[in-house]
């Protein structure tokens, strides 16, 4: 979470002796702060320490790991403890929400909160459309898959048992669903040779991006659509373990969980898939 | 899939290094097995150039970056998972 995103809300203020802040917020030195009169510290936090006069606060060197439960964890946040505060003292102190793992995402939506869902959602709705997309080469199917993927994983979430990462399971469904589609397919897909209209029924001319040549850009564009066919022309199997491991950057450890095969399976279906790659991608590396 | 095909000028070790190449791309391989591969790749210009493709082919999959969802699609999907989930909070309330 940055800086704005923690300035625009998220914080409760309570009565506690700890106050967690980032590793960067630049915490002020207790050392320098005056003796007299509340102490406060301006804080990036949008929020205040007001701290009574005599009490001693001490800045810890150790972070200590916020790790709430199983899961993902986004961050971890210095704690700073204040040593020796008045008993009574009006001591305000902003505490950052700390990030909701997966698992307790997945355990909110298992009860019925449909919100749980929806930020899950929102958290691989990315990652999930690049596996779709990669293993299935078009938008269309991609953008099908995509939806089928997280309907799917709604409607199984309640079977869900936390023996693996919640994101190893999501991204099994979107495989499992993409190659589905793909063993469907009985025709080689069809290219539309039209060039596509804009709303005025003329061809939209593409504005070029000034930090790269001309010939940089069609250099790119041309890996990347090689790269793309390259991928494509994998068989099933072989072209979901590269699009796991070599697109979407998971483990061999983490692509065995996915696809449920063997670690040894995931090495070997690698080097076979690169090695097609390469074959077809010899004239461009 | 079918084998890899093998070079006219792929000599025996070649193919028994394959294995070796691929632990090597995942770096993976042990101190005594590397010194073996760089010296047969010293030596073999058909392994030296096959490590070296297969960088690069490691190299481009893993620069390329990851698309954004349309915004179409985006709000395909939105549009199906507000009404699985508002139609369960509708049916609940």
């Amino acid at each position: 979470m940055g800086r704005d995103a923690c300035e625009s809300g998220g914080f409760g203020c309570e009565r506690e002796s700890s106050i967690r802040r980032h590793a960067d917020a630049g915490l002020p030195d207790a050392r320098t702060a005056s003796p007299a009169g509340a102490r406060v510290i301006p804080s990036w936090l949008g929020a205040q320490l007001l701290r009574p006069p005599g009490g001693k606060a001490r800045r810890p060197s150790a972070v200590a790991a916020a790790r709430a439960g199983a899961g993902r964890v986004d961050y971890v946040v210095p704690v700073v403890i204040l040593e020796s505060v008045p008993e009574g003292a009006n001591l305000q102190v902003a505490v950052p929400a700390l990030p909701v793992t997966d698992d307790e995402l997945v355990r909110r939506a298992q009860t019925g909160k449909e919100d749980a869902f929806e930020e899950l959602v929102r958290r691989y709705e990315r990652k999930v459309y690049n596996i779709c997309y990669r293993m299935l080469g078009n938008e269309q199917d991609a953008s099908e898959a995509l939806q089928d993927a997280f309907m799917r994983a709604y409607r199984f979430l309640p079977r869900f048992q936390f023996k693996s990462s919640f994101f190893t399971w999501l991204y099994r469904i979107a495989t499992n669903v993409s190659l589905t589609r793909l063993r469907r397919r009985k025709q080689p897909e069809m290219v539309s040779l039209d060039e596509p209209l804009d709303e005025a029924g003329e061809v939209p001319l593409e504005i070029p991006d000034d930090r790269y040549s001309p010939e940089e850009v069609h250099r790119q564009r041309v890996l990347h659509e090689k790269l793309q066919a390259a991928v494509d022309g994998l068989p099933p199997d072989h072209r979901a373990v590269v699009v796991l491991r070599d697109l979407q950057g998971l483990s061999n450890e983490e692509v065995s969980k996915t696809l449920n095969i063997s670690v040894a399976a995931v090495k070997s279906r690698l080097h076979r898939g690169r090695l097609v790659i390469r074959e077809k991608m010899a004239a461009y590396i | 899939m079918a084998e890899r095909q093998r070079p006219a000028n792929e000599c025996a070790d070649c193919l028994e290094l394959d294995a070796l190449i691929a632990q090597y791309l995942e770096g993976e391989e042990r101190q005594q097995a590397r010194a073996e591969l760089m010296v047969h790749v010293t030596s073999c210009r058909h392994c030296a150039e096959l490590v070296r493709s297969l960088k690069r082919v490691v190299h481009y999959c893993r620069m390329e970056p990851g698309c954004d969802v349309p915004t179409v699609v985006h709000e395909e999907l939105w549009q199906v998972i507000r009404m699985t989930t508002g139609g369960r909070r509708r049916t609940r309330t």
